[in-house]
């Protein structure tokens, strides 16, 4: 009878065979399995099999680390003998890569594709995703945001109005303090010229929130706000090195800022850094007893400091139990409202995430391809080399110095690729940053740091080992009597051999193949976005950002009349076909809403959504953007102060207002929420534009002429417009143009953003063109390497089995049926690679459809056309390699033999 | 040489000690297991044995293989004399430093 025995697992004894040293293997091994048995009996096999395994690693890494190898090669065993050895098989390893150098450089360049591509990727991700910003404990920090569940689309990170966050900063129990902030730029007139500032304005608990104590001086305190003048200001760290040379004597002293003159009461850390902005001056943001009753508008952004302890949800919990709590006492201001815990992690890099994350996975699978491409090469090296091993083994070269030397060849070459494709992983990352979208965050920190270069190194160990490994035990594996008599048997060739290769072929085509699904399609979701229907032509279009500064234009009117003045000279410029000015441009700015009343229907009740954007244009912005007029007309010069108060609506507005088909012509509207109540005449229906970004729905917004904008004095309605010129030629030459005309009329008007409208459409899907680009090279590369390998396969075949063909031909066979054996057995590996690919691709693709627009992650079009194409391809590759049978000379290999 | 043994060499020295006849690999690290209630590394526990008999501390010898263990040899250890010597010094200079310190360090 023969009693079960249970056994250990295959790899665990594989690994010990090959890590003991020779004089105890046998008794050890044989120790362990004793345990074995003991600990199965005891506590039941799977147990007793993980504790096998588990040791069998422990030994790996114990004797690697104590070398306990070397010493226990025998007693005595010199090690200058043993470096003598390695020595010798680095010099043979190298001498066989020089030997063949078209199989080496193919080798090569596999190595250094993989190693530099995935370091260039991680690189990128380490530095935004992996670097902790310069603020004490960064993932307590959150940004509170209100919910606005009122419309159709629900708005989750709205501003906060004052009167709310005033309650919240009361009630809560989840932070230890919150802060209200902004950041602008101004331009500050200083002893050496004008110059461009970044601008913090924050609330005195800003510096607890942040967790960063000023470093010189002090912090802000709730005196500092009173009067209507910044009298204080802190200033950054930088901003200090730079203007006053680090002198901390200013402190103390007065500058001159656009708010007039103000006294430095502190100074900033050195790297602060906070939602990746460092201001360059900071100004106090005390909220007026006046402010703190408003709850109607909604503008502030809030930044807070959880806890110790307290986790998101918690807060998220706590915050919903204090907006529930309030609701009740103004109905109709929170009816609808909610509040929205974000950390800051998530405020700053969350929208980029998804795509490193994809091009990390990506790269991740490219580096396989190249691993399977690495090991299938050095195989066929192996057996090229099979003699030459055979004759070494006879000569008493031991299993392990065997395996030993043909882990040294991957070695060599990880070696290589390290030396190569790090540096061209440093030029990768800042092709990869040009490619990104322009509000990368975090830039500043990416760049080879210990980080990357460990992971480079620890890449390129594993493939190595990898690569190495199969071949290496391929190459010392079966007995010696078993190779000698192989080496001798050619007419057929091993069948083992040809299975490994057909499992790396199978198992390359299929990564490629998930690869180019990907590629295709984040290509065409971009090409969903760039045809998209915007609503305006953005090719031809210079636009820039033109700031008055408040000391010079205190009011609207003085506002107005820069723009007056200002309009005609750059509709002079010859480039110039037309020149519109616009207080919101789209995928720029954020909108402006206030909420709208149609005379004739019901009123506005408080609560009640609708708030739409409120656009400030000239006569030429429609035509500037190439905006059609659907009905009635736009506006004209004559639409002045003084003449008949109108407004242009879009589409959308006309849907939301007018449902049942009411002409929307003649009716009047006026706006609530704002101290301008003029009421207006309908004139004119514009179609819909895409403005928060190019996957967004359309929403109804109004337009009406900055000419009749409302002139309140200390108002700053027309404070920031954008310039937008429709020009007969290249844009960006009229930008200079047109700047060359805005300065001189007023050199402290600050003009920023200067760029093409068609950029911004760029920048808008840079996300998605930089995931587009990168998966086509991904996938290009490990097609490339795939075609390689099925060609290499087959021709490999073709060539051990020269013999038989040959013998068959002489035999009578036709050339042609002897090409089609071959291609069928090329076609099964194909079948299987595309399969598993694509079944590949489903899973794989989950990961990216975050990115995707207008097309689903399994999208049967794409697989159809990918797979299809990809098959196409495979089989013409097969072809090619399998033709080589019909050209075996019979003759001439029967003598051969 | 070092002067003083290891812990962990002087707990495998007395496992040896402990077995006589019968202190093969595994029954060593058995024996170590059972009574220090240890997880102990095996891979450890053979680069001590392997260092102790470097040191000429302990000697070995193969024994017959079982059924049980694939046929393979079991590897039978003695402590040398020279072995003795050293746990009878440390174990003295321990046992001198415990003098003493028995209400305070035993348990009750």
């Amino acid at each position: 009878m023969i009693a079960f025995r249970p056994e250990p697992p295959r790899h665990a004894t594989w690994l010990l065979m090959l890590v003991l040293p020779r004089p105890s293997r046998d008794d050890i091994l044989g120790d362990l399995l004793e345990r074995f048995h003991h600990q199965a009996m005891r506590h039941g096999v799977s147990r007793a099999r993980r504790w096998y395994a588990r040791e069998a690693w422990r030994f790996l890494f114990s004797l690697s680390r104590e070398r306990v190898r070397d010493v226990a090669h025998g007693p005595g065993r010199p090690r200058s003998e043993l470096m003598n050895e390695l020595k010798h098989d680095f010099r043979y390893a190298v001498r066989g890569m020089m030997a063949r150098p078209a199989h080496t450089a193919a080798m090569i360049i596999t190595m250094v594709l993989g190693i530099g591509a995935t370091t260039a990727v991680f690189n990128v991700v380490n530095g935004v995703l992996l670097t902790s910003p310069a603020i004490p404990e960064p993932d307590r920090l959150v940004l509170v945001y209100e919910v606005d569940r009122r419309g159709t689309e629900i708005e989750d990170r709205n501003p906060v109005a004052a009167a709310n966050f005033s309650d919240w900063r009361e009630l809560n129990r989840s932070f230890t303090d919150m802060a209200n902030f902004g950041m602008g730029f101004t331009r500050l007139t200083t002893p050496s010229g004008q110059e461009r500032v970044e601008t913090g304005w924050v609330s005195p608990s800003f510096f607890s929130v942040v967790g960063q104590p000023v470093a010189e001086g002090r912090p802000f305190t709730v005196d500092d706000g009173g009067g209507d003048a910044a009298s204080v200001v802190i200033l950054g760290h930088e901003y200090w090195q730079r203007r006053f040379g680090g002198d901390v004597a200013v402190v103390g002293s007065d500058m001159a800022t656009t708010r007039g003159n103000a006294t430095i009461v502190g100074i900033m850390p050195a790297g602060f850094a906070f939602l990746d902005r460092s201001p360059d001056i900071y100004y106090p943001w005390i909220l007026s007893e006046q402010a703190l009753q408003n709850r109607r508008s909604h503008g502030l952004t809030v930044a807070a400091r959880l806890k110790p302890g307290i986790s998101l949800a918690a807060a998220q919990a706590d915050m919903d139990r204090v907006v529930a709590g309030l609701t009740p006492m103004y109905p109709e201001f929170l009816d609808g409202w909610g509040a929205n815990v974000v950390t800051m992690e998530e405020v700053v890099v969350g929208a980029i995430r998804p795509a490193l994350m994809l091009l990390l996975a990506a790269v991740g699978f490219l580096l396989l391809s190249a691993v399977v491409n690495l090991s299938n090469l050095l195989l066929m090296r192996g057996f090229a080399e099979h003699r030459g091993m055979v004759v070494r083994a006879a000569l008493g070269a031991g299993r392990a110095r065997l395996i030993r030397m043909r882990l040294f060849e991957s070695g060599v070459l990880g070696l290589v690729g390290v030396v190569i494709g790090v540096p061209l992983a440093v030029i990768g990352t800042k092709a990869l940053v040009g490619l990104a979208p322009n509000e990368l965050p975090r830039v500043e920190h990416i760049g080879m740091d210990g980080r990357v270069l460990v992971f480079a190194a620890g890449i390129t160990l594993i493939t190595s080992v990898l690569a190495g490994l199969v071949p290496a035990l391929r190459s010392a594996g079966g007995s010696l009597v078993a190779t000698i008599t192989e080496s001798g048997r050619s007419l057929t060739g091993d069948s083992r051999q040809h299975r490994l290769h057909g499992v790396f072929t199978v198992t390359q085509l299929a990564f490629s193949l998930v690869l180019l699904v990907s590629a295709g399609l984040m290509m065409v979701t971009l090409k969903k976005l760039l045809t998209v229907e915007t609503g305006y032509n953005p090719s031809g279009v210079a636009t820039m950002k033109v700031s008055l500064p408040g000391g010079e234009y205190p009011g609207t009117l003085e506002q107005q009349q820069y723009f007056d003045r200002l309009l005609p000279l750059v509709q002079a410029l010859p480039e110039v076909q037309h020149v519109g000015l616009t207080s919101w441009l789209p995928l720029l700015d954020f909108e402006g809403t206030w909420s709208v009343q149609i005379v004739g229907q019901p009123a506005w009740r408080e609560g009640e959504k609708r708030d739409y954007g409120w656009h400030s244009v000239n006569a030429g912005y429609f035509q500037a953007m190439d905006m059609a007029i659907v009905r009635g007309r736009g506006f004209t010069d004559a639409d002045r102060a003084g003449a008949l108060p109108v407004v242009v609506v879009n589409e959308a507005f006309v849907d939301r207002f007018f449902p049942a088909g009411e002409d929307p012509l003649g009716q009047s509207m006026f706006v609530i929420t704002s101290p301008d109540s003029t009421v207006r005449q309908i004139v004119g229906v514009v179609e819909n534009v895409k403005h928060d970004a190019l996957d967004a729905e359309y929403k109804a917004s109004y337009y009406t002429p900055y000419t009749q904008a409302y002139t309140e004095p200390g108002g700053y309605w027309l404070g920031s417009m954008n310039l937008v010129v429709r020009t007969s030629g290249d844009p960006t030459m009229a930008l200079r143009a047109v700047v060359n005309t805005v300065t001189p009329l007023d050199r402290n008007v600050l003009v920023s953003n200067r760029t093409t409208m068609a950029d911004h459409v760029g920048n808008s899907v840079a996300r998605e063109r930089l995931a587009a680009t990168l998966l086509n090279v991904f996938a290009g590369v490990a097609l490339a390497l795939a075609l390689v390998g099925i060609y290499g396969v087959i021709a490999f075949v073709v060539m051990e089995r020269r013999g038989e063909i040959g013998l068959r031909m002489a035999l009578g066979a036709e050339p042609a049926n002897e090409v089609r054996r071959f291609l069928k057995s090329g076609t099964r590996l194909i079948i299987g690679g595309t399969v598993i690919g694509l079944l590949g691709a489903m899973v794989f693709t989950k990961i990216q459809a975050s990115l995707l627009y207008g097309v689903a992650a399994v999208d049967p079009v794409t697989y159809l056309v990918v797979g299809l194409g990809f098959v196409c391809l495979a089989m013409a590759t097969t072809w090619l390699s399998a033709r080589r049978a019909s050209r075996v000379e019979p003759m001439e290999v029967l003598r051969g033999e | 040489m070092r002067a003083t043994l290891g812990e962990f060499e002087h707990l495998i020295l007395l496992a040896v000690l402990h077995l006589g006849d019968d202190a093969y690999g595994a029954a060593v690290i058995e024996h170590l297991e059972s009574r220090t209630a240890r997880d102990i590394s095996q891979a450890a526990a053979y680069i001590a044995l392997k260092r102790l008999e470097e040191k000429g501390l302990v000697t070995s010898q193969l024994g017959a293989g079982t059924a049980e263990r694939g046929g393979r040899p079991r590897r039978y250890f003695t402590v040398a004399d020279e072995g003795l010597a050293k746990l009878r010094s440390s174990g003295t200079a321990i046992m001198q430093m415990w003098s003493g310190l028995e209400e305070l360090l035993e348990e009750r």
